[in-house]
């Protein structure tokens, strides 16, 4: 591609919109699995009182090990969110803008 | 700029020159030959042949360099999300996992977290990008805008390490597992699987090691169910009842419930997290395989099969090794004489295997580890041959002039190269204790090979100088701080206090590496900083777009 393809596409308003959006879906899945993963690990390090609580109170289970499956769940959902809803979504777009350059 | 090349020369001979004379004894290592095990030969035996009959239909597919590499880009989604899944589920977290659960208790939940807590990130920052960026290894994707010639040799240098760091700890493993499970001699244990491995790549090239990875993790995840299955029979299915006989079970008692039996202290808990998400992000063999499907939306779909099936086994391994302890904690029948598990800590699953599923599952579950080090050590073996004919001696030594001949001769070289680096390692450390390879293979990719891909991709004033001054930093910083912390200084050089408190460096080396990348590519004002900045503009429309992005070959 030389620089004046290049510019052209970069003005292009679709590549704008596909840009926009992939932008906030990025910024949102980034923010929510920081959140999950941070969440996990500093409440782990920090609180470690907190984390060897029982949960049912008379059982053998503790915060953590519902913290850790919780976690695994969390993170296979929202990589399935990802990948088939938005993603999906976004590839519609992508193509329609790859039709449009004649790609 | 030449300086930081010999510096990562001088970082590489340092390692090389080190880790021969570590002279301990194996603290965790030494394991007693075992009876010969014959279902677990007999079923191994049936893997070996079958997959070689695979390798020899990959070969007569495996003709052009892009079949070599990447399987010409024609691996199913579903296929490469299984054998991707394939390659974290090492022989590690089978074994590894579930006896740390047994002996430390619920504190090594934090492995389970690191180990899928990276996939979101890598399916929305590195799969879709990567795919439409690069052609066959994660180094096309640094280099895209950078000096092909300056930046592939470190790039490089900093990749073999990790692939050839994992390839050590995971043939060193090989031959004691072996030992261990099927009675057969060390040295005898590592010749074979060097052998076996430079077969499948040799001739099958990227086509037979996915496959054998493929075939390897459905026996894995299947063996693995059955096994989980069989043990919640003995608990009602009941899985509060399993934590719950666990702790009237353990000597331990109640302490098994409780966090800091394994990591001292927060510091630790945090650069261990950091050291297995990020870590994640820059292994070579898994983020190549991204490469061997048709386009950016194939690469997404994998990520998502990967990380379903490895969150699903996590489940699995949770229920085996918290059953473990009241099922087999206090039976005679695993113990020697003087009360140790027999054959050693790694044996947890195992003797579950045989406790539920008698002699037949234990050599079932036995075969299938032998297997998954063999398809691991598989694709270590092709990432670190595509490195080495692909990056460092078409993209830099030959500057980009070769012809395709050449260069898949040199990576033939290159799969029989290490082949024998894996026999000579493996026999040269029987007896270290080489925990800390596994740890510096992850460092490093956490600390040079992650935070360059992830910027060079969505930060346009990265430059050259600041790619190669990051890498170098990276590298340097998780060797040293390793050599001075407890598994290593302590552990292998037999102080009694480490000079660096933990096992992971991630916590100082990630932000050292994060500071010097920034600081030196904002301080570089030369003319071509300039422009590689400009080239981000058609870098950014290419990752966005996939135009011009590297397509499918027909079979």
């Amino acid at each position: 591609m030389n620089s004046k393809e290049v510019s052209k596409i970069l003005d292009n308003p679709k590549f704008k919109l596909l840009v926009k959006k992939r932008k906030t879906i990025r910024f949102v899945m980034v923010f929510i699995t920081l959140f999950i993963v941070l969440g996990f690990f500093l409440t782990w390090a920090f609180a470690p009182d907190f984390v060897s609580n029982r949960y049912p109170a008379n059982s053998a289970v503790t915060v953590g090990t519902w913290m850790a499956i919780s976690l695994v769940t969390l993170i296979v959902l929202i990589s399935a969110l990802y990948a088939v809803f938005f993603g999906n979504k976004l590839d519609k777009l992508n193509d329609e803008l790859l039709k449009e350059l004649g790609k | 700029m030449n300086i930081y090349i010999k510096q990562a020369f001088i970082g590489l001979f340092f390692c090389l020159l080190v880790t021969p004379t570590l002279a301990a004894d194996a603290l965790t290592g030494s394991v007693s030959k075992q009876p010969l095990n014959i279902p677990a030969i007999v079923i191994f035996g049936a893997f070996v042949i079958f997959t070689l009959w695979i390798t020899w239909w990959a070969s007569q597919r495996s003709k052009s360099r892009s079949d070599f590499y990447t399987a010409g880009a024609g691996i199913t989604p579903f296929q490469n999300g299984v054998a991707i899944s394939g390659d974290l589920l090492s022989a590690a977290s089978l074994l590894g996992f579930a006896s740390g659960f047994y002996f430390l208790g619920v504190d090594c939940l934090l492995l389970v977290a690191g180990t899928v807590a990276a996939w979101p990130l890598i399916l929305v920052l590195v799969t879709e990008r990567m795919r439409n960026l690069g052609r066959y290894t994660f180094i096309d994707v640094i280099a895209f805008r950078f000096s092909k010639e300056k930046i592939k040799p470190v790039a490089a240098i900093a990749s073999l390490m990790v692939l050839v760091f994992y390839l050590i700890g995971q043939i060193v493993g090989a031959g004691k597992l072996i030992q261990l499970l099927f009675g057969l001699d060390y040295t005898f244990a590592v010749i074979t699987v060097s052998s076996l491995m430079v077969c499948y790549v040799v001739f099958g090239g990227m086509l037979a090691a996915t496959w054998v990875q493929f075939i390897k993790a459905v026996l894995l995840i299947s063996g693995g169910t059955i096994m989980a299955v069989l043990v919640l029979t003995k608990f009602d299915f009941n899985v509060l009842k399993i934590f719950e006989e666990a702790v009237n079970t353990h000597p331990k008692g109640d302490e098994i419930l409780s966090v800091r039996t394994w990591m001292p202290d927060a510091g630790a808990v945090i650069s261990t997290g950091l050291t297995l998400i990020v870590g994640f992000l820059g292994l070579p063999h898994i983020l190549m395989r991204l490469f061997t499907v048709k386009d950016a939306r194939a690469a997404r779909q994998s990520a998502l099969y990967a990380v379903s099936i490895i969150g699903f086994f996590q489940f699995v391994i949770i229920i085996i090794g918290f059953g473990a302890i009241s099922l087999i904690m206090m039976n005679p029948e695993y113990h020697d004489a003087s009360g140790k598990l027999l054959g050693g800590k790694n044996m947890v699953v195992l003797h579950v295997a045989h406790f539920v599923g008698g002699n037949i599952l234990y050599g079932f579950i036995a075969a299938v580890a032998f297997a998954t080090i063999l398809a691991v050590v598989s694709g270590l073996t092709i990432s670190a041959a595509a490195t080495i004919s692909h990056d460092l001696y078409a993209g830099a030594l030959a500057k980009g002039k070769v012809n395709e001949k050449t260069e898949m001769m040199i990576s033939k070289m290159a799969i029989i190269g290490m082949g024998i680096l894996g026999i000579v390692t493996g026999i040269a450390f029987e007896n270290q204790n080489v925990v800390f390879v596994t740890t510096l293979a992850l460092s490093i990719a956490a600390s040079a090979n992650a935070p360059v891909l992830l910027l060079s991709m969505f930060w346009r004033r990265l430059t050259t100088r600041g790619t190669i001054a990051g890498m170098v930093v990276g590298l340097v910083s998780s060797v040293t701080l390793i050599i001075l912390g407890p598994l290593v200084w302590k552990n292998v050089l037999g102080y009694a206090e480490p000079v660096f408190p933990y096992a992971y460096p991630t916590i100082v080396t990630l932000p050292l590496t994060l500071f010097v990348i920034w600081y030196v590519s904002i301080t570089d004002k030369s003319k071509t900083a300039k422009l590689e900045q400009a080239a981000f503009d058609e870098m950014f429309v290419v990752s966005e777009t996939g135009i011009g992005a590297a397509s499918a070959s027909k079979h």
